[in-house]
């Protein structure tokens, strides 16, 4: 056996990070492998809990809300499970809330003063501003994306470009804000748009908001930024500017701090697709919370089988580019993935769980049996009630054991956590980070309990 | 027309169309490109791309949608395709591992065939030294001068002599690399020395010949395999049962070789040696009668192609090992994983890139306040410690091999 340890995750997302970093503190030894960046490190960087109540087209002011709804009318979905004390009992809506916000609070305070330092508040729906000029709702956010006030009616908002970054078309996204702001509240007077030249290679195109990333993380980046910036805001008089997520990686929220106080206006950062900058830093900080726990990634290493006896999972062996090794553990949490990270596999034989081959079912825990992944999506590309096959995943019961066709967990020692899960579709309830957040803290501290208890 | 005949037609027309057909150990590269899903993600990690940015070297997906799938005019490629210094970061956070470098190698190898004008002249010079030589560096002409420059490095290093040996059927073939063989020599003393206090039955080539690495990276296939299969028949006929090296580079491509031609021998890095046939315990106990050196502050250096190329746990072993040893202190620099640019063969022909590269490890290893950096290879060694030195810098830069020999006693 090349490693013995108490936890092994597998999956290196928000909910294996997670998962992995309580169990850590809780004082285990946990090995937690990865094959790549999956969904989080795609992802805007801003942390939905929940978005829209499943089916309904007007998004949740106020995220507790929807957590109540969502117990009362989904007692399959991941959230309610952590409202149940046992199985077999209805959902509790306040325990739901309490748990939930217990991981935000967990994540806000572990990822304090990082790159991925988040605001907002579980109580309250941010809509946060994309690179389109259109918004979403979210929780949390990170800090240089973040403003204390948001503009008033006197204020003046700039959209600023960059010169030779393609991924960003201020004057456009100024029309789409502007088209998307409901009558009668409170909005900037006025949104202007210009282009910004700041070049890292000194040309004026064919950029890359990470290069561009990088470079304000030096010196004369930053002072080339602040410069550009604030001729426009003497130009047009504007007390805000959005700009795309480039005010840095490792320095972004110091870089933000001096680029206000060099040029008088609030400069915050808008969301933007993937893979973004603010995806990186978010991965970036949650790995620095895992390792801060003590907790060892083994980057590049792919679980290929988990091996089990009787009602124990107990030995793991995993893939590295030349190397494969064994590692003996107490516990497992699975939380590999959708089909991104390849949690979940889906081809002309059916979607299939990639590791265990462990039942697949979908968000009212109807067996998928081998329907085609085809069969699991609508007509229409674009509707509220989305598509079933982001649904679909592993059952599980409420300590997140997935479990069997007669809901018996497959083994005592293995827990699931994240976009592996059925019951939840985070496309359009926009739950995605918040589930695997709020799962990966249940099962990783599930974990610790279950080794404690064992040794 | 049969089937046969029709296949027997398009062979023959492929030379004069300028294809070369994917051999069978390529596909799997090429099925692996296939799959890339062309997201970026590896833009944001790519050491090239931060360095120089995506106009001068257009970054791995651009390589993968791109740059790959032009046959047969894969030389339009050429300006941006040998800047990628085959870190391996793309594949690893890559959510399909699409496997870049084989892919760069596999592209490479095309042009060097079609356009052998367009490979930059640096790396001509290279090849030609290894088909003179079959060494990737060009070998000391005057014997006797080989042998003073070793001694005077040995002393500089404090290390006593170990006498070379070839010996049939010994356990292990220990194989320095072409860099430890004819320039870093020390690193190749330090490993004899280190295997021979634990009393293990090792043997030195006959001969020695390159793992056929700097080929591969070329574009050169014929000439890689070519050495691969030499030194194959080297290990067989000296009947050993596993190969040793203290070259990052040589661990991943022969552990790469020796699965895909079944050479049957498993091949460690000299530290997963170490850390997992000698063991801890018996280092533990080596160091402590062997602390004779001062205090020193330490920071390390993860090569590409043994963490990446090889497997992560391998800077795991490094760190283990370092902190059995009386009086050597570990600090992070926060970048130990981050490429020294030196790989790829990028500093044979674009030096300005590489150590645009390396620009990045510099500040922070400054930072760590560290007296000391060590790297389990010669390569980057000799990369970081130039390039420390051009800043100014006093932090002494060892090879992992000579700093742990160093360490240990020198009469049993």
């Amino acid at each position: 056996m090349d490693i013995e340890t108490d936890l092994v995750v597998i999956g290196g997302g928000m909910a294996g990070l997670v998962a992995g970093s309580v169990a850590a503190e809780a004082g285990l030894d946990v090995v937690l492998l990865r094959k790549g960046h999956g969904a989080t490190a795609q992802s805007s960087g801003a942390i939905d809990i929940i978005g829209y109540v499943p089916g309904a087209t007007a998004y949740l002011m106020n995220p507790v809300e929807g957590l109540h709804a969502l117990s009362a009318m989904c007692p399959f979905h991941p959230y309610s499970a952590l409202g149940r004390s046992q199985e077999g009992v209805p959902s509790d809506p306040g325990r739901v809330v309490s748990r939930v916000h217990s991981s935000v609070q967990w994540l806000k305070d572990k990822s304090s003063g990082s790159c991925g330092a988040l605001k907002g508040d579980l109580e309250e729906n941010i809509q946060a501003v994309s690179l389109l000029g259109t918004s979403k709702p979210t929780c949390l956010i990170q800090e240089t994306m973040w403003n204390d006030t948001p503009p008033s009616h006197d204020s003046v908002i700039l959209f600023a470009g960059l010169r030779g970054l393609p991924d960003f078309n201020p004057s456009s996204a100024v029309k789409a804000f502007m088209a998307n702001r409901p009558y009668g509240e409170e909005g900037p007077r006025k949104a202007v748009s210009c282009i910004l030249d700041v070049s890292s290679s000194g040309k004026p195109f064919n950029l890359s908001q990470i290069e561009i990333a990088q470079f304000v993380d030096h010196d004369a980046g930053l002072s080339a930024l602040a410069n550009s910036i604030g001729g426009q805001v003497l130009k047009t008089g504007a007390d805000y500017v959005a700009v795309p997520p480039i005010l840095g990686v490792e320095r972004a929220r110091e870089n933000r701090r001096q680029l206000e106080e060099m040029t008088g206006a609030t400069v915050f950062e808008l969301t933007a697709f993937p893979p973004s900058v603010p995806g990186l830093r978010l991965q970036t900080s949650l790995e620095a919370v895992f390792r801060k726990a003590d907790g060892r990634l083994l980057a590049g290493h792919e679980a290929t089988e988990v091996r089990q006896a009787g009602d124990l999972v107990q030995v793991i062996a995993a893939r590295a580019p030349r190397r494969t090794i064994e590692i003996r553990s107490t516990a497992v949490v699975l939380a590999s993935g959708k089909f991104l990270a390849g949690g979940l596999v889906g081809d002309e034989r059916g979607v299939r769980e990639s590791l265990m081959g462990l039942p697949i079912v979908d968000s009212d825990l109807i067996p998928t049996g081998d329907s085609r992944p085809q069969r699991l999506t609508g007509v229409i590309p674009l509707s509220p009630e989305g598509h079933p096959l982001f649904g679909v995943g592993l059952a599980f019961d409420s300590s997140f054991h997935p479990v069997a066709a007669d809901g018996s967990p497959i083994a005592q020692n293995l827990f699931a956590a994240g976009s592996v899960l059925a019951g939840y579709n985070y496309a359009v309830e926009k739950s995605g980070l918040g589930v695997a957040l709020a799962t990966g803290f249940a099962a990783g501290a599930n974990a610790a309990a279950y080794v404690k208890g064992v040794q | 027309m049969s089937e046969e005949e029709a296949y027997r037609t398009v062979s023959a027309t492929l030379e004069q169309e300028r294809i070369i057909p994917f051999k069978t150990d390529e596909l799997e590269v090429v099925r692996s490109a296939e799959k890339c899903v062309n997201c970026g993600l590896c833009l944001n990690h790519c050491p090239v791309v931060r360095a120089v940015g995506v106009d001068r070297f257009s970054g791995p997906r651009s390589i993968a949608v791109e740059l790959s799938r032009s046959p047969p005019d894969f030389w339009s490629t050429a300006d941006k395709v040998y800047l990628c210094t085959s870190c391996g970061t793309c594949r690893e956070v890559c959510p399909f591992n699409v496997n870049m470098p084989d892919i760069v190698n596999m592209v490479r190898a095309r042009i060097f065939k079609q356009r052998p004008d367009l490979v930059p002249r640096g790396l001509r010079a290279v090849r030609e030294t290894i088909a003179k030589y079959s060494l990737a560096f060009e070998p000391w002409e005057d014997p006797n001068e080989k042998t003073e420059s070793r001694d005077a490095r040995l002393q500089a290093a404090g290390l006593p002599f170990i006498k070379d040996r070839t010996v049939k059927g010994a356990e292990v073939l220990f194989y320095p690399g072409c860099q430890a063989e004819e320039r870093a020599q020390e690193v190749k003393e330090a490993a004899k020395f280190i295997l021979n206090y634990f009393g293990v039955d090792f043997t030195l080539l006959e001969e020695m010949s390159c793992c056929g690495l700097p080929s591969r990276l070329i574009g050169d296939d014929e000439t890689s395999r070519s050495l691969a299969a030499r030194l194959r028949e080297k290990v067989n006929l000296l009947g050993v049962k596993k190969i040793v090296t203290t070259c990052a580079g040589c661990t991943s491509n022969l552990s790469d070789m020796s699965v895909r031609d079944n050479w049957g021998v498993p091949v460690y890095h000299l530290i997963e040696f170490l850390a997992e046939e000698i063991g801890l315990e018996r280092l533990s106990e080596a160091f402590t009668e062997g602390s004779r050196a001062g205090e020193v502050l330490t920071t390390i250096h993860d090569p590409c192609h043994l963490i990446r190329h090889t497997s992560r746990q391998i800077s795991d072993h490094v760190i283990a090992v370092l902190n059995l040893i009386p009086n050597v202190t570990v600090v992070p620099s926060g970048v130990a994983d981050s490429c020294c640019g030196g790989g790829g063969m990028v500093g044979y022909h674009s030096r300005d890139v590489a150590d645009a590269v390396v620009a990045y490890n510099l500040g922070p290893i400054s930072a760590t306040k560290a007296n000391r950096l060590v790297a389990p290879c010669p390569l980057c060694t000799a990369q970081i410690e130039r390039n420390l030195f051009n800043t100014g810098s006093d932090i002494q830069v060892d090879d992992l091999a000579v700093f742990i020999a160093q360490r240990l006693p020198q009469e049993r």
